[in-house]
């Protein structure tokens, strides 16, 4: 029987009885005929929820990509790319806005960080140099090497669990999965799925993150370790010190490459403490990672 | 006769579908910095998610737990399965509560997003336990931190949804 009267719908309403009003508090209803038990439906798409868990986990270990996501990632990504312009244009008309004291301390900033890079630059072009003329003298042919590719972070979604951004490069782009991302400060992670338009990177920071390392001073290896994550805003946990090691606060901590996966030479971070292993026999330190926090990063590189 | 149980219409579910995506946009960028600053963050779409759930049922509400928990998995990248489940069962628990209350009342939309968040997090906490490595006093204020943010959000979500054709009046 039809409701006549718009209290009489309401108090229908409130009883749980009919549809969607224009307005006063009406609900939606999945459908208009014989209602399937709330049960069932919940039970149907429960396992329809295990069994694409399961499939993912599937194509993730054989290094595959999971082509539900992939399709839902492609259409999130205009969105995503939206937002990430969105708020990089509100940070640049903010800026623009509230010059001030905050840009005047930047510009400090920036004329020393350009003084400290040319001296760099120059030391560095003077040891290529010395490296090519060394390889000729060997006969080996220097390596030619695909630059690296900027990606624009258009995703962060930390959790307590794990620790990955988005970047707008994808399979298009012939990024695969296993690449190393880096800033011009130092490693940020690595590439573990790609879909056409995006990719994930895991962080460093990541508690499933490792990574070969080297400790240095003045350019000379003080130690070898592995450099493993403990979750967004932690330190690095830099594990396997040898005893002897002299590791101290302050020491570089660079990627080792022995791994085969992450080039060598590559800054982590800065060892920020040590302390002995519970066994006696090898060292522990924390780590200051050298890359930028993740939600200060816009932009990153992708070595191919 | 049976009472008149009109379909859900095209247009309030493509809006939802939209509302959906640009929420997973906005959170992918805004919550990183925002949890920079908070700890935890804002979940839009489990807001969405169980704001719809309210203004609809419970079977409804399980289909819209579904999307909103396949959007999170593709953002996030792992644990596919337990974003799944623990979003299909968010929806669920708040889609029964459809009916049972005022809908329309801001503090029970508040309470159903309270609730509902809770339910996602501890449903999600179980199908995926916090890692070795991972603090387990972290994970207790992120969760917290998330569960607030929610709260916060739901009624501005609930006008909005309200506004796209989703359910009926505004929030009192």
């Amino acid at each position: 029987m039809r409701a006549k009267s718009r209290a009489e719908r309401a108090r229908l309403d409130v009883l749980g009885r009919v549809g969607p009003m224009r307005s006063g508090g009406g609900r939606l209803r999945s459908d208009s005929g014989p209602q399937a038990s709330p049960f069932l439906i919940l039970t149907v798409v429960l396992g329809l929820a295990v069994v694409l868990g399961a499939l993912h986990n599937r194509w993730v270990a054989r290094g595959k990509t999971d082509p539900a996501l992939a399709g839902v990632r492609t259409a999130v990504f205009p969105f995503q790319l939206g937002a990430a312009r969105a708020q990089s244009a509100t940070k640049t008309v903010w800026d623009w806005v509230l010059p001030g004291k905050a840009q005047a301390e930047e510009n400090v900033s920036l004329k020393v960080e350009i003084a400290r890079l040319r001296t760099e630059n120059e030391t560095l072009r003077a040891g290529a140099a010395e490296a090519a003329r060394l390889r000729a003298a060997v006969g080996l042919m220097a390596k030619s090497k695909t630059p690296p590719l900027a990606a624009e972070v258009i995703g962060l979604l930390p959790s307590p669990n794990f620790d990955s951004v988005t970047v707008a490069r994808g399979t298009r782009d012939e990024v695969k999965q296993g690449m190393v991302a880096r800033t011009p400060e130092g490693l940020i992670g690595q590439v573990t799925e790609v879909s056409p338009v995006s990719s994930r990177v895991m962080l460093l920071t990541d508690v499933n993150s490792s990574v070969g390392v080297l400790v240095t001073r003045k350019g000379k290896t003080q130690g070898v370790g592995i450099a493993r994550g403990r979750g967004r805003g932690e330190r690095l946990d830099l594990m396997y010190l040898k005893r002897e090691d002299d590791v101290q606060a302050g020491d570089v901590v660079v990627s080792s490459g022995y791994g085969g996966v992450v080039p060598p030479g590559i800054p982590v971070g800065v060892v920020a403490d040590v302390k002995q292993d519970s066994t006696g026999f090898l060292k522990n330190a924390r780590v200051v990672p050298a890359a930028p926090l993740p939600g200060a990063l816009r932009e990153l590189f992708i070595v191919r | 006769m049976q009472p008149e149980r009109p379909a859900l219409p095209t247009g309030a579910a493509l809006l939802l579908v939209l509302l959906l995506l640009v929420a997973a946009g906005i959170q992918a960028n805004l919550a990183g910095t925002v949890s920079d600053l908070t700890r935890g963050q804002p979940d839009l779409i489990l807001v969405i998610v169980l704001v719809a759930a309210l203004l609809s049922d419970a079977a409804l509400g399980c289909l819209i737990g579904f999307g909103g928990g396949l959007l999170t998995a593709a953002l996030v990248g792992e644990t596919v399965g337990s974003y799944l489940v623990s979003r299909i069962i968010a929806g669920f628990v708040a889609g029964s509560l459809a009916g049972r209350f005022f809908r329309t009342n801001a503090l029970v939309i508040a309470a159903t997003v309270f609730l509902g968040s809770l339910v996602a997090e501890a449903a999600y906490g179980l199908a995926a336990p916090p890692l070795r490595g991972v603090s387990l006093v972290r994970y207790a204020e992120v969760v917290v931190a998330n569960v607030v943010w929610n709260t916060a959000l739901a009624v501005p979500v609930a006008y909005l949804l309200r506004r796209c054709g989703w359910g009926g009046g505004m929030p009192r």
